[in-house]
């Protein structure tokens, strides 16, 4: 939209294109555009579309080009039936929907309240902590893992999906704040003035007036923090021990080494932990869109 | 509702708004106080229990024993820790470099009008929608030397037999680094072309009136206007990709031999399969030293634009 410039005719009437209408070079132009573009969106989709054709019959890529019809005749759906009958999958599949619905609704709560702090209110300390919770993402994962084992041992919250909800607050919160703060310092001042004039505190204003407004900014991060959860994985991989109460990541990493050789099922289950993802990006895709702008860049 | 605050502005404010209770310093910190517990106490108290743990020999069962600086002293002067540490920084810093120019790429093809722009858009946007650990085991799939796809594909256009890929020693991180490349171009593409729509068409405008070509109006508009955006998610992301453990983890595990091989999975290894918890953290020392040095210089040279107001 920006950077288009106008067609280049208007700079060189009897130039190159002077044989084709400007009609003629426009269309031209925007085939190749589209050719270009979709042929790229074609290359950076190729693994997943991989992954379907692999998932409902596993092949080589030779002979799928040689026999196409013969593929999609024998196409059935047992790698489904393996990933979900043979292995732990449905055990894993249970535990991360737990996980995540439970770290996403308290990384919300905390951070919504954090974020509103940070970005609305004027106190002394603020830009510390904001500098803080940047700095927290300069923390090595895995150098946090180790301890946190140690602890959680301590405390009876090792191999408990408790304990792994309580490590996934604190992993989402920091980005999550961040990311809402920026749509809290851009809303017009005084909003919760009023309703504190007419007598609420300052909780009860952000409750009635702020939330609301807020709506779709706080879906942003929860989204965020939703994929986040979903796709954690040292944490899982340190803190919880049984297979039963395992996540997916880590217990889908599990077969590789054991099931070698059974892509059709693999790949039915690498499909089968997308689907929460994508189901969540399809709903909420302007959200996603929307906040990654405002976030990035706020004034 | 505007002219309802107006007049609310303008009237004398009641004494209770002057009460404690009104103050934004007390409901500042009382708003945060719940996200300061949790990330004390389980982000800042393992960090320092980790750093003390540094000075100890432990295997998690029996009582640690006391080394004072022999961790340190070890990994500095190891060559494997070097190839270890030269490896997440290839991993990190190219792997960001690479996103950052496809997803301008592709950002400055979808800043038009054109049918199928928002379909266009989503496409581009589903690499992030997938998982991890599906994503790792479909990369494994396609750099599989007889069933995958990519060598398939140059033994019928007859380009090679086929290529090792992740299982030699050569491109094994390079490969791995395609998959991290592959999922997280959007993230950039997303905010570069947020950043666009942020930029005046006046200036363009302007600058093709004074005769500038488009390459010059890019150099000059464009690039300057996505900078602040651009070095906030570099920062962002490299830090990502610096403590990023799944890919690695699955694909190749660090191999084969350690080429592959990046800090975080090294650690889990030492700590968790050889019972080297004390050594381990003393390593992820390190590493958080390096991505504090990095990350506050970072912020010092770029406080503007990462918004440290």
């Amino acid at each position: 939209m920006a950077t288009d410039t106008p067609p280049v005719t208007d700079d060189e009437p009897g130039g190159r294109f002077s044989r084709f209408s400007d009609r003629q070079v426009e269309l031209g132009k925007a085939v190749g555009f589209h050719a270009i573009l979709w042929s790229l969106i074609g290359t950076v989709l190729f693994p997943v579309l991989w992954m379907v054709v692999v998932s409902v019959n596993q092949t080589a890529f030779e002979p799928l080009v040689a026999d196409p019809l013969g593929w999609a005749s024998n196409a059935n759906l047992s790698g489904y039936r393996d990933v979900w009958y043979e292995s732990d999958f449905p055990y894993w599949l249970r535990n991360s929907l737990i996980v995540s619905v439970g770290a996403t609704i308290l990384s919300v709560a905390v951070c919504t309240l954090g974020a509103y702090s940070i970005g609305r209110l004027r106190y002394r300390g603020r830009t510390a902590v904001a500098t803080f919770l940047l700095v927290t993402q300069m923390f090595p994962a895995i150098l946090i893992a180790i301890p946190l084992f140690l602890v959680f041992r301590d405390f009876g919250l090792f191999n408990t999906l408790t304990g792994l909800v309580i490590a996934y607050v604190a992993f989402t919160l920091p980005f999550a704040i961040w990311m809402l703060r920026g749509f809290y310092e851009n809303l017009p001042e005084s909003l919760e003035e009023a309703a504190m004039i007419d007598g609420s505190t300052r909780f009860g204003a952000v409750v009635r007036v702020i939330l609301p407004l807020s709506a779709p900014a706080i879906a942003t991060t929860a989204i965020f923090n939703w994929v986040l959860a979903w796709n954690e994985f040292v944490f899982a991989l340190v803190l919880i021990n049984d297979s039963e109460k395992q996540t997916l990541p880590p217990g889908m990493g599990e077969w590789i080494g054991r099931q070698t050789l059974n892509w059709d099922m693999m790949m039915a289950g690498a499909i089968g932990a997308t689907i929460p993802l994508l189901v969540v990006f399809i709903f909420l895709q302007k959200y996603i869109v929307k906040g990654l702008a405002e976030g990035a860049v706020k004034s | 509702m505007s002219t309802r605050i107006q007049s609310i502005r303008n009237a004398e404010l009641p004494r209770e708004y002057y009460h404690w209770l009104s103050k934004e310093s007390f409901w500042g910190w009382l708003f945060l106080l719940p996200s300061l517990l949790v990330l004390g106490l389980v982000s800042v108290y393992p960090l320092f229990r980790g750093i003390y743990l540094s000075f100890f020999e432990y295997d998690g069962i029996a009582d640690p024993q006391w080394v004072g600086l022999d961790h340190y002293a070890y990994i500095l002067g190891w060559t494997e820790f070097w190839i270890i540490m030269r490896n997440t920084l290839v991993w990190a810093f190219a792997a960001v470099v690479i996103m950052a120019l496809i997803g301008l790429g592709f950002a400055i093809l979808l800043n038009r009008e054109f049918t199928g722009r928002s379909v266009a858009t989503t496409l581009l946007l589903l690499p992030w929608a997938i998982p991890f650990i599906s994503i790792a085991l479909n990369w494994r799939l396609l750099y599989n030397f007889e069933l995958g796809p990519l060598n398939g594909f140059l033994r019928l256009a007859g380009i090679s037999e086929g290529l090792p890929w992740i299982a030699s020693s050569r491109y094994a991180l390079f490969s791995v680094m395609l998959a991290w490349v592959w999922r997280n171009f959007p993230f950039f593409m997303l905010t570069f072309l947020a950043g666009m729509k942020g930029i005046p068409n006046d200036l363009y405008e302007a600058a093709h009136v004074d005769g500038s070509s488009k390459l010059d109006s890019f150099r000059h508009i464009t690039l300057p206007f996505l900078q602040p955006v651009a070095i906030v998610m570099t920062l962002l992301m490299s830090l990502w990709s610096l403590n990023h453990f799944t890919l690695i983890y699955v694909m190749t595990s660090g191999g084969p031999g350690n080429s592959s091989m990046v800090l975080p999975v090294y650690i889990y290894r030492r700590a968790f399969h050889l019972g080297e918890m004390g050594l381990a953290s003393a390593i992820a020392v390190v590493m958080l030293m390096v991505m504090l040095t990095y990350g506050l210089i970072y912020l010092r040279l770029y406080r503007e634009e990462v918004g440290g107001k």
